[in-house]
C-alpha cells in the first residue's frame, strides 16, 4: 500500500507541474498571437513589451548671476501614423480653408505689429517688402495644400462609397472597436451582449489644447498648423506604395510655449512628441554657441559603441533624432555632457479588465546638467555694444577678465565675417611692448639704461624706426609711458628672439588656446615671412626683431591673450589663465606665481599708470581712464593701406583700480584709417567697461 | 540499567566514508544543483549584487547537506524531541516580540551572531518529529491515533500563523496529511478532517488571519467582483446596504476609507498581474539571458525572491519553463525513488516528508507566479534568493539522503502495509 500511495503522490505532483506548464504555454505561446490590428485582441499585447525612451532635457547654460544664456524652448513634433489615424480627424476642404484663413489673419496682425515697432522709415520699408514676399509665398503654398486635400482626401483616406468608421466603446468593459455603423456582435473581450457607446470623434482642437498650453499665438494658429502638417504628410507619403505604414514627424514646436509632461500621448494616430528647440541670448552667442538638429554624421557619431570607452552613453538612433546637437563653442565642446542620458522603459499591457498600458521604467532619464559660466550679463551686453561701435563700423572686440583668478567676465565681438574677433589673431601693436619690456628686464639690462630716440632714425646696427615724438635719451619707464618705438625697436633687436619668446610665454602668449572650451585660436606666432627673416645662422634678422619688439607684423595675438598678459602683470606675476565655466575656477592661492613677472610687475605697473596719468603718457588725453583709476597701455598696429591712407588696429588694454587691480579689459577696433583715428579710439571704451565691471 | 544499553548503538560517524559518498545520490543532487544554477542565472540578470551572497549560501547549504548525511538519522532522531522543543520555544520568542521585523511580519530570531527563521527550522522539525512518532505505531489508522500527530503539527503551525507567515504555515498541512497517509492512515479519516477543517475556516478567518492576509486570499478568490466593489465602481447590487444615501451624504472619512480600500485592492492584484505579464513576455524562446525587460526594476515586486520564476520565464521563454519544470519533476522523482528504496519506517517517512515539502512548496510557488494560486509569500526552493530558504531546502534534502545512506542492520518487520 505504501508503494501505491507513494506512486500516487508522485503522479499528483507531476499533474500539478503539467498544469503549471500548460498555464505557462497559454500565457507565453497561445495568447501572444497576432497583434491587435490583425484580428488579435489586446490580450496578445500583454506578451509584447514595447520599448520606448524618454528624452532627457538638454542642460542649460547660465550667466554668472543665474540668468539664462542658452535655454530650452519646449515644443513638440507631431508623429503622424496614417495607419492608425482616425479618419474623422482629417479636415474637410472647407474646414481646412477656414482654418487657413484664420491663421493668415493672425499672421497679418502680427506682421503689422512688428512693422509698428520699427523706428526708421527705411527699416519699415525693408520689413514690409520682406513680409509681403513671405505672405505671398505662404498664400501660394496654402492654396496648393487646399488642392492637395481636395484631391487626396477622398481617394486615400476612405473609399467614396463607404461612410466613415466610428469608434465604439463597450459599456461593460470599455473595449474599443472601430466600425462603420452600430456594432451588432457580442463584445469580443467580455462577451457582453452588444451594448456600445459611440465615442466622440477625436478633435484636433483637443490635441492642440494639450500641446499649446498658452502661447503667444491663438490656438487657431496651432490647429491650422497641425492640419497643414496632416495634409503635407499625406502628400509626401503619397508616392510610397505602403505609405500608410510610415510615421511622419512634423515640427510644430514654434507654436507651443510651455513645458508640460507629455510623454507619448496618443491621439487617434497623432502623437505629439516633445521636441524642444534652443534659444541663445544673442549677446552671448559667441560664448554659448549654437545647436542644430542632428545630421546623419551626428547619428553615426552618437551611436558609435566606441563612445562607451570614453565613458559616454551610446545612443540609440531613436534617441538621437529628436535631440539637439551642439554646433559650436560651449554647446559643441560640452555637448556630451549637456545632452544627458535618455530614460528607457517598456510599455506592458495589463492582462485583466483591459486597463490599458503601463510604463515600466528600466532606466531613469538623466537630464543634462546645467552649466554656469563666469560671464556677467550686463558687462557682456556692454562689451557686445562697444565691440560693435567701431568708428568706421568695422570689426571690433572687447574682453573683460577678473584679475584675481582669470575668470572671463565678458567677451564681445562684432564683425561682418561672423568670426569672434576677441579670439582671432590680430597684430597687437604697441601693447606688445610689454613683452619686450619683460625681455629687457629679464636680460639684465637696467631700466635706467637709455637709448637715443630721434623721430626718424637708424641705429648703428641698421635698424630703422619712426617714433611719434622725438624722445631723445629715453629709459624703459619713459619709453613705456610714451610708447617710444625707438627704444623698443632697438631693445628688441638687442635682446634677441629667445628672450622675446621666453617673455611672451611667461605672459601667456602661447601656441595653445587659452580657453579650450571656447576653441580659441592659438595666437602668438612669429611668422617666417620670407627667407631673409631667418639669418644665415638660423636666427631672426635684426630688423624683424626690431619690428617684433614693437609688436608689428611678425607677431599676432588675440585680444584675450593681450588681456591675459596685462592681467598677469596686474596680479603681480600670478599666472592667471582665462576660464569660462564656474566649475573651472581655481583657488587663487593655488595659482602659481612667475618669479620674473613678480619681480618686475611693480615697475611695469608704475609705467602703465604713467600712460594714463602723466602728461607725457600716450593716453593722458583720455580723461575717462583717469576717472576710473585705470592703468594700461595704448596700441596701434599698422595692418595695411587703402589708397593713401594707412589702416591701423587701435587697441587699449587696461586694468583698474591701478593700485589694487580687480578687472582687466581690452577693446580692439580693427583697420581704422590712421589719419582720423589713433589709439585713443579704444581708450574711453575700456574706461566704460572697467567702470561697469567695478559697479558690482 | 538505562534503556540505552539494550538499544543497538550506532556510531556517530560512519567508519567508512564510502557510505557517505554512496549516499550522495546524483538522482537527487543532480536536479537540485541544476535548479540552483538556474536560480543563480536568474539572479544574475535580475539582481547581480546578490549572486555572490547566494553562492555563499549554496556552499553553506551543500556543507549542511553533507553534514546531515554523515550522522545516521536514527542518532539524530534520538535528539528530535529536545530539538522540537527548542523550535517551539524560538517560535514563541519570535511572537513574544524578540524577533526582527520585515514585510509586516516578524520571522527572524537572533541568537548571538546567528540570525535564523524559526519557521524554516520548524519545517524540518515537524517532518522529523512525525517520522519519529509515527514510525512504530499503528494507531494512526484510527481516528484517536490521529490526535497526537495533529497536535504535533498544529502547535507550531498556529505559532507560525501568528508570526504571521501564512505561506510556511500552510506548507505543514500537506506534510502532515501525506506523511500520515503514506504511513497507512485511513483515507476517509483524513478526508473527514479536511471537511471539518474547511467547515471551521470562517472561524479561523476571523480569529487568526491578519487583514493583509485576508486581502491576499480575497483578491485571489474574487477577482472581478471584489475589485469592482472595492474601487466603488461596482454594480449597485454589490454595494453593502446603507450606502444608498447618495454621493453627497458620504463623509470625508468614508471617502478616504474607500480610497484606501481601492488602493489595497489594486496592490493585491498587482503582484499577479505583473508576474503574468513578465512570464508572457518570454514567448516561446524567451528574450535572452540578461535581456528581460522586467528585470532589474521593481516591475515585478520580489522578483529575486518569491517571484524568481518570472525572471527565468521571461528570459528563457516557454522552452526554459519546460526545462525548469522537468528539473523539478526529476528532483521529485529522485526523492520518490529514495522513499521507495528505503525499508525502515522512519526513513520512509523522512523521505516522504522531504518529497512532500519540497514538491508542495515548488508547486504552490510556481502556481502563484503564473496566477493559479494566491500570493502567499513562499520562496521557490533552490532558486529564490535567501539564506534561510537555501539552508532549509538543502537540510531537508540531506535528511532524505540520510534515510537512504544508513540502512538498518536488521529489520524483520515490514512497515506500513
Ligand atoms: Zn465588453
Ligand atoms: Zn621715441
Amino acid at each position: 500500500m505504501y508503494e501505491i500511495r507513494l506512486r500516487r503522490l508522485y503522479i499528483a505532483f507531476c499533474v500539478i507541474l503539467c498544469v503549471i506548464g500548460a498555464r505557462a504555454f497559454a500565457l507565453q505561446v497561445l495568447e501572444v498571437g497576432p497583434p491587435e490590428d490583425e484580428g488579435g485582441s489586446w490580450k496578445s499585447r500583454a506578451g509584447r513589451p514595447q520599448p520606448f525612451s524618454v528624452h532627457p532635457r538638454r542642460g542649460e547654460i547660465f550667466y554668472a548671476d543665474g540668468t539664462p544664456m542658452a535655454w530650452n524652448v519646449p515644443g513638440y513634433g507631431l508623429e503622424i501614423e496614417w495607419d492608425a489615424i482616425d479618419d474623422r480627424i482629417v479636415p474637410t476642404v472647407a474646414e481646412f480653408r477656414a482654418s487657413i484663413a484664420r491663421r493668415a489673419r493672425y499672421e497679418a496682425e502680427r506682421d503689422a505689429a512688428r512693422l509698428a515697432e520699427q523706428r526708421t522709415d527705411r527699416a519699415r520699408t525693408n520689413l514690409k517688402t520682406q513680409q509681403d514676399a513671405r505672405r505671398a509665398e505662404l498664400a501660394a503654398w496654402r492654396a496648393e495644400r487646399v488642392d492637395d486635400l481636395g484631391r487626396l482626401w477622398p481617394v486615400q483616406i476612405v473609399r467614396k462609397d463607404k461612410p466613415l468608421a466610428t469608434r465604439w466603446e463597450c459599456t461593460i468593459c470599455a473595449t474599443q472597436v472601430k466600425r462603420r455603423g452600430v456594432p451588432d456582435a457580442d463584445c469580443r473581450e467580455c462577451g457582453a451582449l452588444p451594448s456600445f457607446e459611440e465615442l466622440p470623434p477625436p478633435s484636433i482642437r483637443d490635441l492642440a489644447m494639450l500641446v499649446w498650453a498658452g502661447g503667444d499665438a491663438p490656438i487657431e494658429v496651432l490647429i491650422a498648423r497641425i492640419q497643414e502638417a496632416l495634409v503635407l504628410s499625406m502628400r509626401r507619403l503619397e508616392r510610397h506604395p505602403d505609405w500608410k505604414s510610415h510615421a511622419f514627424l512634423v515640427d510644430i514646436s514654434a507654436i507651443a510655449s510651455e513645458t508640460i509632461e507629455l510623454r507619448h500621448e496618443e491621439f487617434g494616430g497623432l502623437t505629439p512628441m516633445p521636441r524642444s528647440s534652443r534659444r541663445v541670448d544673442p549677446d552671448a552667442r559667441q560664448i554659448a554657441g549654437g545647436t542644430r538638429f542632428p545630421s546623419a554624421d551626428d547619428v553615426r557619431r552618437l551611436t558609435d559603441p566606441a563612445r562607451r570607452d570614453a565613458g559616454w552613453h551610446v545612443f540609440d538612433e531613436r534617441d538621437v533624432l529628436p535631440s539637439l546637437v551642439g554646433n559650436s563653442l560651449l554647446e559643441a565642446v560640452l555637448d556630451d555632457e549637456l545632452r544627458g542620458v535618455p530614460g528607457e522603459g517598456n510599455y506592458v499591457y495589463r492582462r485583466e479588465r483591459n486597463f490599458g498600458r503601463e510604463a515600466i521604467i528600466t532606466r531613469e532619464v538623466a537630464d543634462g546638467p546645467d552649466l554656469h559660466t563666469t560671464i556677467r550679463p550686463e558687462l557682456q551686453r556692454l562689451a557686445m555694444r562697444l565691440a560693435a561701435s567701431s568708428p568706421t563700423g568695422g570689426a571690433g572686440a572687447a574682453v573683460v577678465l577678473d584679475v584675481r583668478d582669470g575668470a572671463l567676465l565678458a567677451m564681445g565681438s562684432a564683425s561682418r565675417d561672423g568670426m569672434n574677433h576677441a579670439r582671432t589673431r590680430i597684430a597687437p601693436g604697441s601693447v606688445y611692448k610689454l613683452v619686450t619690456a619683460i625681455a629687457v628686464l629679464d636680460s639684465g639690462i637696467a631700466p635706467a639704461e637709455t637709448v637715443d630716440c630721434r623721430k626718424k632714425g637708424r641705429f648703428p646696427n641698421g635698424v630703422r624706426y619712426t617714433c611719434a615724438h622725438e624722445h631723445g635719451d629715453v629709459g624703459l619707464h619713459d619709453a613705456f609711458v610714451g610708447s617710444c618705438n625707438g627704444y623698443f625697436a632697438q631693445r628688441g633687436a638687442t635682446v634677441g628672439a629667445q628672450a622675446l619668446t621666453a617673455a611672451a610665454i611667461r605672459l601667456g602668449f602661447d601656441t595653445r588656446p587659452l580657453v579650450p572650451a571656447l576653441g580659441e585660436f592659438a595666437a602668438w606666432e612669429p611668422k617666417s615671412r620670407s627667407k631673409h627673416v631667418l639669418g644665415r645662422d638660423g636666427k631672426l634678422w635684426a630688423p624683424d626683431l626690431a619690428l617684433m619688439g614693437i609688436g608689428q607684423s611678425t607677431v599676432l595675438a588675440s585680444a584675450v591673450q593681450v588681456a591675459t598678459a596685462y592681467a598677469r602683470i596686474a596680479a603681480d606675476g600670478r599666472l592667471v589663465t582665462p576660464f569660462v565655466l564656474q566649475r573651472d575656477r581655481p583657488l587663487v592661492a593655488a595659482i602659481p606665481i612667475d618669479p620674473v613677472l613678480a619681480r618686475w610687475a611693480p615697475l611695469i605697473r608704475e609705467a602703465a599708470r604713467g600712460v594714463v596719468a602723466y602728461p607725457e603718457g600716450s593716453a593722458f588725453k583720455i580723461r575717462e581712464l583717469r576717472d576710473v583709476g585705470a592703468a594700461g597701455k595704448t596700441g596701434t598696429a599698422e595692418v595695411g593701406r587703402v589708397r593713401n591712407e594707412f589702416l591701423n588696429n587701435a587697441l587699449f588694454v587696461g586694468y583698474a583700480p591701478h593700485d589694487t587691480p580687480r578687472y582687466c579689459a581690452i577693446v580692439v577696433y580693427e583697420r581704422l584709417p590712421s589719419g582720423r583715428y589713433g589709439a585713443g579710439a579704444a581708450g574711453p571704451q575700456v574706461a566704460k567697461l572697467l567702470a561697469e565691471a567695478m559697479r558690482e | 540499567m538505562s534503556s540505552q544499553a539494550v538499544r543497538p548503538s550506532f556510531p556517530a560517524v560512519p567508519q567508512r566514508w564510502s557510505h557517505v559518498i554512496r549516499a550522495l545520490d546524483p538522482r537527487v543532487l543532480g536536479p537540485a544543483l541544476l535548479l540552483t544554477i538556474v536560480g543563480l542565472l536568474a539572479l544574475w540578470s535580475d539582481r547581480p549584487a546578490v549572486v555572490f551572497s547566494q553562492t555563499k549560501w549554496l556552499v553553506v547549504g551543500l556543507a549542511v547537506c553533507v553534514g546531515t548525511v554523515i550522522v545516521p538519522y536514527r542518532r539524530l532522531l534520538q535528539l528530535i524531541y529536545p530539538f522540537y522543543a527548542f523550535v517551539l520555544l524560538s517560535l514563541v520568542l519570535v511572537i513574544a516580540g524578540l524577533g526582527r521585523e520585515s514585510h509586516h511580519a516578524t520571522r527572524w530570531l537572533q541568537i548571538g551572531p546567528i540570525g535564523f527563521q524559526p519557521s524554516e527550522l520548524a519545517k524540518v522539525a515537524v517532518i522529523a518529529v512525525l517520522a519519529k512518532y509515527i514510525r512504530f505505531r499503528r494507531d494512526h489508522k484510527t481516528v484517536r491515533g490521529l490526535v497526537v500527530p495533529f497536535l504535533l503539527v498544529l502547535v507550531p503551525l498556529a505559532l507560525i500563523v501568528k508570526q504571521p507567515d501564512l505561506g510556511t504555515a500552510l506548507m505543514l498541512v500537506p506534510v502532515l496529511f501525506v506523511m500520515l497517509w503514506a504511513a497507512g492512515a485511513q483515507t476517509r479519516h483524513l478526508v473527514a478532517v479536511v471537511v471539518l477543517g474547511l467547515a471551521s475556516l470562517p472561524l479561523l478567518w476571523t480569529l487568526a488571519l491578519e487583514p493583509y492576509q485576508k486581502g491576499r486570499v480575497r483578491a485571489f478568490t474574487a477577482p472581478l467582483v471584489e475589485v469592482l466593489h472595492e474601487t466603488g465602481e461596482g454594480l449597485g447590487i454589490l454595494d453593502p446596504p446603507g450606502k444608498e444615501a447618495g454621493p453627497g451624504a458620504e463623509s470625508r472619512a468614508a471617502t478616504l476609507l474607500k480610497e484606501e480600500r481601492a488602493r489595497n485592492a489594486r496592490d493585491r492584484r498587482f503582484h499577479v498581474e505583473r508576474s503574468t505579464i513578465a512570464v508572457a513576455a518570454g514567448g516561446m524562446f524567451g528574450l535572452g539571458f540578461r535581456n528581460g525587460v522586467m528585470n532589474g526594476t521593481d516591475a515585478v515586486p520580489e522578483s529575486w525572491t518569491d517571484f524568481v520564476f518570472t525572471v527565468h520565464a521571461e528570459e528563457w521563454g516557454f522552452v526554459g519553463v519546460v526545462v525548469l519544470l522537468g528539473l523539478e519533476g526529476l528532483l521529485l522523482l529522485g526523492l520518490a525513488l529514495t522513499a521507495n528504496e528505503v525499508r525502515e519506517p522512519a526513513a520512509k517517512l523522512l523521505a516522504v516528508g522531504a518529497l512532500t515539502l519540497l514538491g508542495t512548496q515548488a508547486c504552490v510557488n510556481l502556481a502563484m507566479t503564473v496566477g493559479l494560486a494566491p500570493v502567499t509569500g513562499l520562496p521557490l526552493p533552490f532558486l529564490s534568493y535567501g539564506g534561510s530558504s537555501m539552508l532549509s531546502s538543502w537540510l531537508i534534502l540531506g535528511m532524505a539522503l540520510n534515510a537512504r545512506a544508513h540502512k538498518p542492520l536488521v529489520f524483520a518487520e515490514r512497515a506500513f502495509d
